[in-house]
């Protein structure tokens, strides 16, 4: 399935549309896009001031939504539902870490 | 950071990272909390504060404001240092006093008064004068970060002092959970500018040049 987002090609340049395939796997869920902040760490990224940006970007990290798909095994969630998104997007639920619940320092993440 | 971010049409995630919104939530003033609010909201909590505690906010922006409020709606005694006297009324309208941090007298005033103090700063400052102005064993917690490093005095973390410096960015999920139930019951918001998709790029460019001083929404309309 084919994505369209708004990309940055290289180091403080524009935001401009950018399609990227990605499908839907049995946990995950897609979602519409409402709201999307640009926040102070977004510009920081697009203008690389930490040197580990890679390019194309598509910034924001504070995301609200409504649920149009879920994955076959996704109880939680419905169509239609007004979901938020923050930093993090996936965990491993596998690791030591994520098994006492603290999923933020998953060994594998996005 | 390896992956496509919110500013698109879609984005597909794990469903356990996409957070049911009450209807309290939907409004484009709560979507600060989705990052800002889960990191300044898991860090006051990791420091398991005893009720009535006298805490510091440094630096006003959008993170501070949200940690003003956080903390001001835990029942804490809040101070706000930021060196912009212009924004002495939205700190005490969001619960907390005001304290000039350009003069440089207000801190020395202020030795060992904290329990505890986030910092919002994304600029260089004199951290060894803010660990001063925390009681012994209080704590420090840090939720950005200045480009430069920062140097310290390893000796204010010492005995007659002990105090801890530590970090926050994310949480996990039965913190967002708790932050988003949290903002809810208190309506904990952000002051926000809400611009159209279309706009995209005069938005990154308000945020770049520091022309916008509250936190900026794009909306959109497809």
């Amino acid at each position: 399935m084919k994505i369209k987002a708004y990309g940055i090609k290289e180091k403080g340049g524009k935001a401009e549309p950018f399609y990227y395939e990605r499908s839907i796997g049995e946990n995950e869920v897609k979602v519409k896009i409402v709201y999307c902040s640009i926040a102070r760490g977004d510009v920081q990224y697009i203008s690389n001031d930490w040197g580990d940006t890679k390019f194309p970007l598509v910034p924001g990290h504070e995301i609200v939504g409504a649920v149009e798909e879920t994955g076959s095994n996704v109880t939680a969630l419905k169509v239609g539902d007004l979901v938020g998104i923050g930093y993090q997007l996936e965990a491993c639920f596998e690791c030591e870490f994520c098994k006492e619940g603290m999923n933020n320092f998953a060994r594998s993440k996005k | 950071m390896d992956c496509y971010g919110g500013l698109a049409e879609h984005i597909v995630v794990d469903n356990r990272f996409a957070f049911k919104l009450s209807p309290a939530l939907h409004s484009a003033n709560y979507v600060p909390l989705l990052s800002s609010g889960l990191a300044v909201y898991t860090g006051i909590v990791k420091a398991q504060l005893p009720a009535h505690s006298v805490v510091g906010v440094l630096g006003a922006g959008g993170l501070g404001q949200m940690a003003i409020q956080f903390l001001h709606k835990m029942g804490h005694k809040v101070y706000a240092f930021s060196h912009s006297l212009e924004k002495k009324e939205m700190i005490n309208q969001l619960g907390a006093e005001f304290i000039l941090s350009s003069n440089p007298g207000s801190l020395a005033a202020l030795d060992k008064k904290f329990d505890f103090i986030i910092s919002t700063l994304n600029v260089e400052y004199d951290l060894d004068a803010f660990l001063r102005i925390l009681k012994p064993q209080g704590k420090f917690c840090v939720v950005a970060s200045p480009l430069k490093k920062q140097s310290i005095s390893i000796g204010l973390l010492y005995d007659y002092a002990q105090r801890t410096i530590y970090g926050n960015y994310v949480g996990s999920r039965k913190d967002m959970v708790d932050m988003l139930d949290f903002a809810a019951k208190h309506n904990i918001e952000s002051m926000v500018e809400v611009m159209p998709f279309s706009e995209m790029n005069e938005a990154i460019e308000k945020v770049q040049t520091g022309a916008i001083k509250i936190r900026l929404v794009l909306k959109n309309q497809e």
